[in-house]
């Protein structure tokens, strides 16, 4: 154990989708906020035309800070 | 032929949605695999339990390493378990949970103790996300935390949680869930202990919650009733951490890998899996999208929820199946070497 003070922290974050990988994009997404311990995607809002590219992804996580 | 079965908890699943009425199906899903890697969510049923040489039993923040090939699966063939306290549970509730601790060493020879209590209550608090799926949170994680080393260090190698959980006895959504619809309250928070837990000590951890016995409702849903039958959840809890696997680091120089060791004949790793099986409609969580990013065949299951996070949505390829019978049938299919495409009908030319 590393960590000398946790704090958990709920987030929800609307993230863009880009080609590529989904985890990678997510984790990125919600590095910034801290280090994540738990996200599924609960939403998905389609993007222009009903491509995946520009889709909106609706994240709820905990992290820990 | 390893199988993965998520059943994303806190999500109100029709089926796997209630404490342990997810089991009929592991059970099934384990006899047409051969071997199912799933989580306590689909196999808590509070005081019933079911247990299966073929069944792994995986927390769900280990289920998301051994996903991501962080961590490999060692069977075991006993855990000691290690009973950690919420320093919050009254004298009498307390008391219930040591009794169910001893009930399982004295009927059913499981290896239990010590027991810890945390230095402080947890203070855990319920909360439900824009999607309507559960969360919860944790007023004190470093007792938690605290605690599971001390546990660790006393030589225990599973760990079983007990956190004193809020009552809410005369909720809307509590009398919703008893009648069979809505989404379980308790099991958004529930995941967030056992993560934290499991992620910082690298062990199979469990958490039950210590609530105070309700009223006796006659309407009462079948699928709510395994968790009315006695005064605490942690019976199956205990029995699923018993035989639970080893999680052994599998990638040097991360922060999984203190106690880094040479992958073994028995050690279970994600390259062997045959198959992932979901929900149709959760499809977003951490461990099946990193299946369905390596390649693995991912069986998406009817089973509604309140979420709608489909294969269209997220441009997955799947297999489609109505129900887990025929989940079943395309994992027999898998195992055999059998396309699943050459069992339905119009079958396409290939030019």
């Amino acid at each position: 154990m590393s960590r000398s003070a946790v704090r958990l922290q709920p987030v929800t974050l609307r993230l863009q989708r880009v080609p590529g990988p989904l985890t990678p994009q997510i984790e990125r997404a919600l590095a910034i906020h801290g280090d994540p311990l738990r996200w599924a995607i609960t939403a998905v809002e389609p993007g222009e035309e009903q491509q995946l590219t520009g889709s909106v992804l609706l994240i709820e996580a905990v992290v820990l800070v | 032929m390893p199988t993965l079965l998520v059943i994303p908890t806190g999500i109100g699943c029709a089926l796997g949605g209630y404490a342990g009425d997810a089991l009929p199906a592991a059970r099934l899903l384990a006899a047409a695999s051969g071997c199912l890697i799933t989580h306590p969510n689909v196999m808590n049923g509070a005081a019933l339990y079911w247990t299966d040489p073929r069944i792994h039993y995986v927390e769900g923040s280990a289920l998301d390493r051994f996903a991501r090939g962080a961590i490999g699966l060692r069977p075991v063939r006993r855990q000691r378990v290690g009973l950690l306290l919420d320093a919050g549970i009254e004298d009498d509730l307390r008391w219930r949970h040591l009794q169910v601790a001893e009930g399982c060493r004295a009927s059913l020879g499981l290896e239990i103790g010590p027991v810890v209590t945390t230095e402080a209550p947890l203070d855990v608090s319920l909360s439900q996300g824009a999607s309507g799926a559960s969360w919860g949170q944790l007023g004190c994680p470093e007792a938690l935390l605290r605690a599971g080393q001390q546990l660790k260090a006393a030589g225990a190698t599973a760990i079983a949680v007990v956190a004193r959980f809020p009552d809410d006895s005369g909720s809307a959504a509590l009398a919703a869930y008893r009648q069979g619809s809505g989404v379980d309250a308790l099991a958004g928070a529930e995941a967030v202990i056992s993560h934290l837990l499991s992620r910082e000590l690298g062990l199979p951890c469990a958490h039950a919650p210590a609530l105070s016995a309700l009223p006796l409702d006659p309407a009462l849903d079948p699928r709510a009733a395994g968790e009315e039958l006695g005064y605490t959840f942690l019976a199956c809890v205990l029995v699923g951490l018993s035989r639970a696997p080893d999680l052994v680091p599998l990638v040097p120089g991360s922060s999984e890998c203190r106690g880094f060791q040479a992958p073994a004949a028995d050690l279970l790793q994600i390259g062997e899996v045959g198959a992932v099986v979901a929900p149709a409609g959760a499809l977003g969580g951490s461990a099946v999208l990193a299946c369905a990013e390596r390649g693995i065949p991912l069986i998406a299951v009817h089973n509604p929820c309140v979420l709608e996070v489909s294969a269209e949505a997220l441009g997955l390829p799947v297999l489609k199946a109505g129900c887990y019978a025929a989940a079943a049938g395309l994992l027999v299919a898998l195992r055999e070497g059998i396309s699943p495409a050459a069992l339905q009908r119009p079958l396409a030319r290939l030019v």
